[in-house]
């Protein structure tokens, strides 16, 4: 689509931001409290936005509904004109090993809690999002579930080329990854306009 | 299409609501649609009056003289100028009735709206969805409407002719409601009956029956009306309140 931005400071951007977090990659950044972790949503969301890459971050949280009862879980998934696009293109490749086609038949009204988190989560990869930022939302689960949702997540990434970063107060789910765990949070210095 | 397959669930899931702005379209259509063929019955009622007064061999200044026929004449064109009174009013009514019925609904449906938000949906986009799904809701109860009368149009004009005779009798002044209820057909017809006119004297002063033999699509160009003013109505306060909303939810939450 054209864009009335420069290209230029969006690709530095991103190069900048794969430096610190590549592609394909899971990560778990530790937070103290849920306002926190919302300050960082918010942070990184105006960071992107700054710029002009808005359209690359997606995230995906519990403080708000995100799913509509009346529709179908693919319908719900395919909300938006780009995922509907993505999907037509590029479903065959990856889309049919990755969700089950029960799942995307089930209406919006018979959901699990679960079900909402992977709606979310399957839009902003069918949405080509390449960071995901999940907010707290398996600080509250069983850790079998947990483990399931991070099996789940991590074949996904091998697909999609994504970067997944959850924030986490779970200190349990943040010693079991040592590898793909961040203590303090990457800052990125915006650039101001003269 | 997606847009299409999203109205007709949500209008589904909806229901309550959507039967709740259905029974008021309803009511709206045929109050507006009565008032209009009413208003007709008398707009024709009063060219015919004033056609036959045209007839009678006198002057037409002195006829104008004769109180009881510049009565009738006013009330006649009173009862047209009110008719259409009343439609305007009642377009303003139904607008105001379709705002509340959608913003009670919009407030309702709050996270529904977050939930297209977050799905990446625009205010404009998300709006416009709304507006459609009570645009259809509109369309479909027209359609109903105009079916059901289409079946009953004979009793439907019956009824509508009752109605109007009966307000013009109202507005009838006291003298001439004692001359209708006291000088029978025979008597006006014995008064006219050396008159070379078309009409007996009881039709000439009170008139009844001149749109019985009219059909529902002698007034397609109200239905039309109604098509296109209830839709631009629904639209209208649909829209705008809606995308009020989304851009106050875009203040409130995701800021």
């Amino acid at each position: 689509m054209f864009s009335f931005h420069p290209k230029q400071h969006q690709q530095n951007f991103m190069h900048e931001w794969q430096k610190v977090f590549p592609p394909e990659r899971l990560f778990f950044l530790g937070v103290t409290s849920a306002k926190q972790a919302q300050t960082i949503c918010h942070g990184y969301w105006q960071l992107f936005n700054h710029y002009h890459a808005s359209k690359h971050l997606g995230i995906i949280d519990q403080h708000h509904n995100s799913v509509l009862p009346y529709l179908t879980v693919k319908e719900n998934i395919l909300m938006s004109q780009e995922n509907t696009m993505t999907w037509r293109n590029e479903q065959p490749q990856w889309g049919q090993h990755a969700i089950e086609r029960d799942f995307l038949e089930k209406s919006g009204k018979d959901l699990a809690p679960l079900d909402h988190f992977y709606i979310q989560f399957y839009r902003q990869i069918v949405g080509r999002k390449s960071v995901i930022l999940v907010n707290m939302i398996l600080d509250h689960l069983q850790p079998e579930v947990v483990r399931e949702i991070i099996t789940r997540l991590t074949a996904t990434l091998r697909d999609t080329k994504a970067t997944i970063i959850v924030l986490t107060a779970n200190q349990d789910l943040l010693s079991a990854n040592p590898q793909d765990r961040l203590d303090e949070i990457p800052s990125f210095k915006i650039k101001t306009k003269k | 299409m997606r847009i299409i397959q999203r109205i007709f669930a949500s209008l589904r899931y909806h229901r309550v609501a959507a039967i709740i702005l259905g029974v008021m379209m309803t009511l709206f259509l045929l109050f507006s649609l009565s008032t209009l063929i009413i208003r007709d019955f008398q707009q024709v009622a009063l060219n015919l009056f004033e056609s036959r007064l045209n007839l009678i061999d006198l002057p037409r200044k002195t006829l104008k003289q004769l109180p009881a026929l510049q009565q009738l004449s006013q009330i006649r064109s009173g009862l047209v100028k009110t008719t259409g009174q009343i439609f305007v009013h009642s377009l303003l009514v139904f607008g105001i009735v379709v705002f509340i019925i959608n913003t009670v609904s919009l407030l309702k449906r709050r996270s529904e709206l977050i939930a297209y938000k977050i799905a990446g949906k625009g205010s404009a986009l998300v709006s416009w969805q709304i507006a459609l799904e009570n645009v259809f809701l509109y369309l479909l109860f027209y359609l109903g409407v105009v079916l059901v009368l289409i079946c009953f149009q004979g009793t439907y004009l019956k009824v509508l002719e009752k109605i109007n005779q009966t307000v013009f009798q109202q507005q009838l002044p006291a003298t001439l409601k004692t001359l209708q209820q006291h000088i029978t057909n025979q008597q006006l017809d014995q008064i006219f009956k050396n008159q070379i006119t078309a009409f007996n004297g009881h039709n000439l002063l009170f008139g009844d029956t001149i749109a019985s033999q009219r059909t529902l699509a002698d007034y397609d160009r109200y239905l039309l009306a109604l098509l296109w003013r209830g839709c631009l109505i629904v639209f209208s306060a649909s829209y705008l309140p809606a995308l009020c909303y989304n851009w106050y939810l875009n203040r409130k939450v995701f800021r």
